[in-house]
């Protein structure tokens, strides 16, 4: 009886004038255990570092650290860089993206989902692995150049790129359009090709059919992954970090990693991290927004017959498309294959590197590394039991809330998107020195940090299908007896099986691959795979980091092959 | 006893739903009414999932409009269906008793009793992505009836389906129905739907109940225009009331004098300005002297077991509902008459 | 039971199994006895291959304490994480303050001071804190490390390094975030003085990039990026050592290449300051010494300490430069914004 186009009411507002006040009481014990972990392990030690930037020097609350801030130019500089790279990334990755999201969309082809767990993975590897991925294949000694020197008889490389705002760009917008193609893949696979065969009919075709009938309708799918890509690149450390090439090219996550690092400045650093929150919390608003619009048109079915990607490939258009698949292939791939196969190496014998499994044999043969990569496991299964939870009971109350200011209020729970990890870890570290048990340098300490670092990713993938759910099938299980909890449990949940498949996929992949808080909680007894890549590193063992990179590659492999398989999607 | 519908009112910004009126015990009402007129909107408030702004609703005599949806022991069918897909046949029928915690082999018999009844012994297995439209909807109705409702509410469930089909799944809805003898409430814009279904028909427009009368006389006597036309074809001609004679109403028409016997319990007034009614297949050749028109055949439709005549007269146009053995051609002159029984009278 | 719920239930079951096999792993120790020395030090120190594992327990053993060694992160947070608890000190000893690093140590007030007997075997001029707050254990020169596979024609000098034939061809780190970055711009001060930023300006055009550690781009210059990059003398050392290869050079200046000294300090406030004070003895000993050439890859402050085979390769500068500790406590933040300014550029 739901229209489509009308928000879901959930089981407690809408619709009862009942005299419990069962209305706002379910909702709220929903609430209540992530509302609660939330407050003690990330709100409080967000707060005890960014109140630096609230308070001026003797203490009290001020916003002269703010205002001084944003009126030195250096620091004005710097935000309106980082604003603008953000910008131009976004555009390029759509670019990038719409025609990947159309193939995905209209054609069917063998190896879609394997393709989808590998474009993933760049998203959630440790950023230094990525970095020297692109710096072993793009650089000016790298894989490619190298071919291209070889293949022309050149003296000098073909293609400098790094260390430059191209390089940002270029890395921004390879890393980030895939999700481009899967958020607006998503949407447009369920607009049925009737209206473009509508609009033949009466003449339009080419570029005229794709802006009048089609753009319209995938609109808010393109618009909601470009917010999404907007805060990443926003927030983007460790590429521009060191592909930017050095001082001339910083953002705000790059300064307010140098502040925290060196100087413990976390009156600056504090300051900028809140700027930095405040943009990402304005265009995470702006995401949750245009998520409902597309979730309505989303509602529809989508079953009908999709032609083969083979008979695309053999039209005129086709090399187009061919082409546009190779060179997407080759740079997804690339830096990954290059780091992995730089790790089946060993050094030896004056400088020559000889083929070799040395580096896996160590790994598995325990010790320090076959630990690190236990812990790393252990670390993203614990991560996925709380941050699933966690993030699909906040999805739930999120989507289904009615009242005013409730899409703020998501807006609020996917913070930690917004906020660096570093400026987390430091937080856990100032917040729980005066707790009387020790809660850093405990496993616990870094679960926490990796669910809370997570969870908004769960929220995103849960929320979104919570969203895309058809209003007459909750109506239905109410009229048969469901109260809010049995609605919840018996067909909410199971209906969102693979989003929460998927949300755990992230999970664990975001858990596995991240650093910066880790680096801060961790001891000798807790090392994960990141921080014993970084470490490698440190020791001029870049062998050894790519092939425990590689290590970690393959088990997010593995596990975004499952989201495939239990058939997630974004 | 049965559905009472006591003073609803709800103020919407298209219209303004007003509504009392009852299902009575074991009865199936039809909804009737074009788009947009709040059918649906009546249905979902008796659901629960939406609240009126006045107003209370009773069930069984038990006051109902202040229990959640969840509580209200009301079975739907939807336009749509509706059927959880991530359950199969026999778990979505049972869906309901989980959430009353029937036990599993008494849920287990109500299951096998419904598949019964609707005809689907064999399906419990099925996933319900594979049934055709036909039989999800009869899953539809055992699921809403198995946690045996004290109400039935269907929001046109029928019409995603093809004629053929309509026709056999209406037949199948009325068995049901009368074997369970459950109150029903039925929604629909079909008429023919409503006709053949309802105990009663209760015919609405823009939030309000024009008429709710069993059948046959919301055919033969429908309250007003509105009703008159929606439901079946309708011949019209505006009038001026000239004199009452005993019982009847003389009216002077551009096609002559009609005498109507009005059963209305509205006076009329003398030069009251009013409409004159009557349906197609009440019209007669030749016949009576009382209400004679003349006019010329315009256009002719052939129905198989009887025709439809269009006959203008006067700047009129009538339509004649005749057997097949009656020939008659585009252009001929024709002369017929109704009864003055069959004739309403609607003000203007 | 059907296929789904079969997969459910061994699904689950493996998780329980990865999580008490792991589990097992992590909670055990927590049982551990209270360790009676706690040091925090930079990550290479504490990593397999690092100094630590050859130390420790030779310490634990000669004097039965127990020791708990944190790493956490570079040398820079190190003193950072010091700085974070000063008020309730968690650690005694924090190892890896630098002669460069040294004002702001003082300054914060975290340190406590500590003359060990053993320093009367240590050079004079490696003893860079008169107040004894930080006693040295190693020390090491900047130096621009070279292939020479690719370059043929190395600078001999920081002026010949703007030289136009090495256009984008070094990589140097940024001070801000980095020892050796700190290093090599207090080196340019130390041989330009105020001219400093003059020389970076004619500089800038041969950087390929300024990174924010040295691991970033020492993996850079080993990746074939660019054929220089600011580094230590001992690197090619390294290279010899594990690699039997001669082709990285480190290149020593004409005017000196800049020194650096590492050291560790007790912690104003520490919860076992007599075992740490054993422990900065210990340090200065051969036990501790000796391993630090092969471990650290930088120089024993004890000059008795036999040198290995591959140390040859790497270069004694015969000067050696170094800014006094005051000078680098009023200036160092002048300078280093004035950098970024022209940088930034």
């Amino acid at each position: 009886m739901g229209k489509t186009g009308q928000p879901l009411e959930a089981a407690w507002t809408g619709g009862r004038r009942a005299a419990t006040g069962s209305g706002l009481l379910f909702p709220l014990l929903l609430l209540a255990g992530p509302a609660f972990f939330l407050l003690l392990f990330f709100y409080y030690p967000l707060g005890s570092v960014l109140v630096g930037g609230l308070t001026d020097q003797s203490g009290r609350i001020s916003l002269a650290v703010i205002s001084a801030l944003l009126r030195d130019p250096y620091y004005l500089k710097i935000i309106g860089f980082t604003v603008w790279q953000a910008i131009l990334s976004t555009l390029l990755s759509v670019l990038l993206g719409l025609p990947g999201a159309y193939l995905l969309a209209r054609y069917d082809f063998r190896g879609k989902r394997l393709i989808q767990a590998l474009t993933t993975i760049p998203f959630v590897l440790p950023s230094i692995i990525v970095v020297l991925g692109f710096v072993r294949f793009f650089g000016n000694n790298g894989v490619l150049n190298r071919l291209l020197m070889a293949l022309f008889g050149l003296e000098e490389p073909a293609l400098k790129v790094l260390y430059s705002l191209k390089a940002i760009l270029l890395a921004h917008s390879f890393y980030n359009f895939p999700i481009v193609v899967r958020i607006v893949s998503s949407l447009w696979r369920r607009i049925h090709p009737s209206t473009e065969e509508a609009a033949r009919s009466l003449g339009a075709h080419g570029f005229r059919l794709f802006w009048r009938v089609t753009l319209p309708q995938i609109l808010p799918g393109i618009l909601s992954a470009a917010a999404l890509v907007f805060i990443f690149c926003l927030l983007s450390f460790a590429i521009v970090l060191v592909l930017g090439g050095g001082p001339r090219y910083s953002t705000l996550e790059v300064e307010v990693y140098r502040l925290a690092k060196v100087s413990l400045d976390l009156k600056t650093g504090s300051a900028l991290a809140l700027v930095g929150a405040v943009i990402s919390l304005v265009f995470l608003y702006a995401y949750i927004k245009l998520q409902q619009q597309s979730s309505f048109a989303e509602q529809m079915l989508e079953d009908y017959e999709r032609p083969r990607l083979a008979s695309l490939l053999r039209s005129p258009w086709g090399m187009f498309y061919l082409l546009y698949l190779l060179l997407m292939a080759v740079v997804i791939l690339a830096p990954m294959v290059t780091v992995v196969a730089y790790s089946f190496q060993v050094r030896s014998g004056w400088g020559q590197q000889a083929v070799s499994l040395e580096w896996y044999r160590r790994i598995f043969s325990g010790g320090a590394y076959l630990r690190a990569g236990l812990n790393s496991l252990f670390f993203g299964t614990m991560t996925v039991l709380l941050a699933l939870p966690l993030g699909t009971l906040l999805a739930y109350v999120g989507s289904r809330s009615r009242f005013a200011g409730s899409q703020l209020l998501e807006a609020l729970m996917m913070l930690p998107i917004g906020i660096s990890s570093i400026i987390l870890g430091l937080g856990y570290l100032k917040a729980y020195q005066s707790f009387p048990w020790n809660i850093v340098g405990s496993w616990y300490a870094i679960v926490f940090a990796h669910t809370v670092i997570a969870y908004p990713f769960v929220i995103r993938v849960a929320s979104a299908t919570f969203r895309k759910m058809k209003p007459s099938l909750p109506e239905a299980a109410r009229s048969l007896g469901a109260g809010p909890w049995q609605l919840f449990w018996h067909l909410e949940l199971p209906l969102a099986r693979s989003a929460l498949i998927t949300g755990a996929a992230f999970a664990f992949g975001i858990s596995v691959g991240e650093v910066n808080a880790t680096l801060m909680l961790y001891n000798e007894k807790l090392v994960t795979i990141p921080v014993m890549i970084y470490r490698l590193i440190g020791s001029y063992n870049f062998i050894g980091a790519c092939a425990m990179g590689s290590v970690l590659m393959l088990f997010c492999f593995l596990v975004f092959l499952i989201i495939d398989r239990a058939g997630g999607e974004v | 006893m049965g559905l009472r519908i006591q003073s609803i009112q709800k103020v919407y910004p298209e219209f303004r739903l007003q509504l009392d009126f009852e299902v009575r015990q074991g009865e199936f009402l039809a909804l009737l009414g074009p788009s947009g007129c709040g059918k649906t909107t009546t249905l979902r408030l008796i659901a629960g999932f939406i609240d009126p702004d006045s107003g209370s609703l009773h069930m069984n005599g038990r006051r109902i409009d202040t229990l959640p949806a969840h509580r209200r022991r009301i079975g739907i069918v939807f336009q749509d269906y509706s059927l959880f897909p991530h359950l199969n046949v026999r778990d979505n029928i049972g869906f309901g008793l989980r959430m009353q915690g029937w036990g599993s082999k008494d849920a287990k018999e109500r299951i096998e009793e419904l598949l019964r009844l609707v005809s689907l012994k064999e399906y419990g297995k099925r996933k319900v992505t594979r049934l055709s439209g036909g039989e999800q909807q009869r899953v539809a109705l055992a699921r809403a009836l198995a946690p045996r409702p004290q109400l039935l509410l269907l929001d046109e469930p029928l019409s995603a389906l093809d004629a053929k089909l309509r026709k056999n799944l209406r037949k199948e809805i009325l068995r049901v129905q009368r074997e369970l003898s459950i109150t029903t409430l039925y929604v629909t814009h079909d008429q023919e739907e409503a006709l053949v279904l309802g105990d009663r028909i209760a015919v609405m427009r823009d939030g309000h109940i024009e008429q709710i009368d069993t059948p046959k006389r919301i055919y033969n006597r429908p309250r007003n225009l509105f009703v008159a036309t929606f439901l079946g074809q309708a011949n019209i001609i505006r009038g001026r009331l000239a004199k009452r004679e005993g019982e009847l109403a003389v009216v002077q028409t551009p096609v002559g004098t009609l005498r109507v016997s009005p059963s209305q319990a509205e006076e009329f007034g003398a030069s009251d300005e009013v409409i004159v009614f009557f349906r197609p297949e009440h019209c007669q050749m030749g016949g009576t002297k009382t209400n004679r028109i003349n006019g010329r055949v315009v256009q002719k439709e052939y129905l198989g077991s009887h025709q439809l005549i269009e006959v203008e007269s006067n700047g009129a146009r009538f339509t004649l509902d005749l057997a097949d053995r009656v020939t008659l051609v585009t252009g001929d002159t024709i002369s017929f008459s109704v009864s003055p029984h069959h004739c309403c009278l609607f003000l203007q | 039971m059907n296929k789904t719920q079969i997969h459910y239930v061994a699904a689950v079951g493996m998780l329980l199994l990865l999580l008490f096999a792991t589990g097992e792993a992590i909670a055990a120790p927590a049982v551990e006895e209270e360790a009676e020395l706690v040091i925090y030090a930079y990550d290479s120190f504490v990593a397999e291959w690092g100094p630590a594992p050859k130390v420790i327990p030779k310490f634990e053993e000669k004097y039965g304490v127990k020791v708990k060694v944190t790493s956490v992160g570079d040398a820079g947070q190190v003193l950072n994480r010091a700085i974070l608890e000063k008020d309730s000190p968690q650690a005694d000893i924090v190892l890896g303050i630098d002669n460069n690093m040294l004002s702001r140590a003082l300054e914060e007030g975290v340190l406590e001071p500590y003359r060990s007997p053993n320093l009367k075997n240590i050079p004079e001029q490696l003893i860079f804190d008169a107040t004894h707050s930080v006693t040295p254990f190693d020390y090491g020169y900047f130096a621009f490390v070279y292939d020479s596979e690719v370059l043929e024609d190395p600078p001999e000098s920081l002026e010949e390094l703007t030289d136009s034939r090495f256009r984008k061809k070094i990589i140097v780190q940024d001070p801000r975030t980095s020892s050796p970055g700190l290093g090599f711009l207090l080196w340019t001060i130390a041989v330009y003085g105020d001219g400093y930023l003059d020389y970076w300006s004619r500089l800038q055009p041969n950087l390929l990039t300024i990174t924010d550690g040295w691991d970033t781009a020492y993996g850079m210059f080993t990746s074939g990026e660019a054929p220089m990059v600011l580094s230590y003398t001992t690197s090619p050392a390294y290279h010899v050592e594990y690699e039997q290869t001669e082709r990285y050079r480190a290149l020593l200046f004409e005017k000196g290449n800049y020194l650096q000294i590492e050291g560790m300090g007790i912690l104003k406030g520490a919860p076992h300051p007599q075992a740490a004070k054993t422990f900065i003895d210990f340090i200065l000993s051969e036990d501790f010494q000796g391993e630090i050439p092969l471990t650290n890859w930088m120089y024993p402050v004890d000059p008795e300490v036999d040198m290995p085979e591959s140390f040859r390769y790497a270069p004694k500068p015969e000067r050696s430069l170094q800014l006094p500790a005051e000078e680098i406590r009023t200036n160092r933040e002048r300078w280093i914004n004035a950098w970024v300014k022209l940088v930034s550029r």
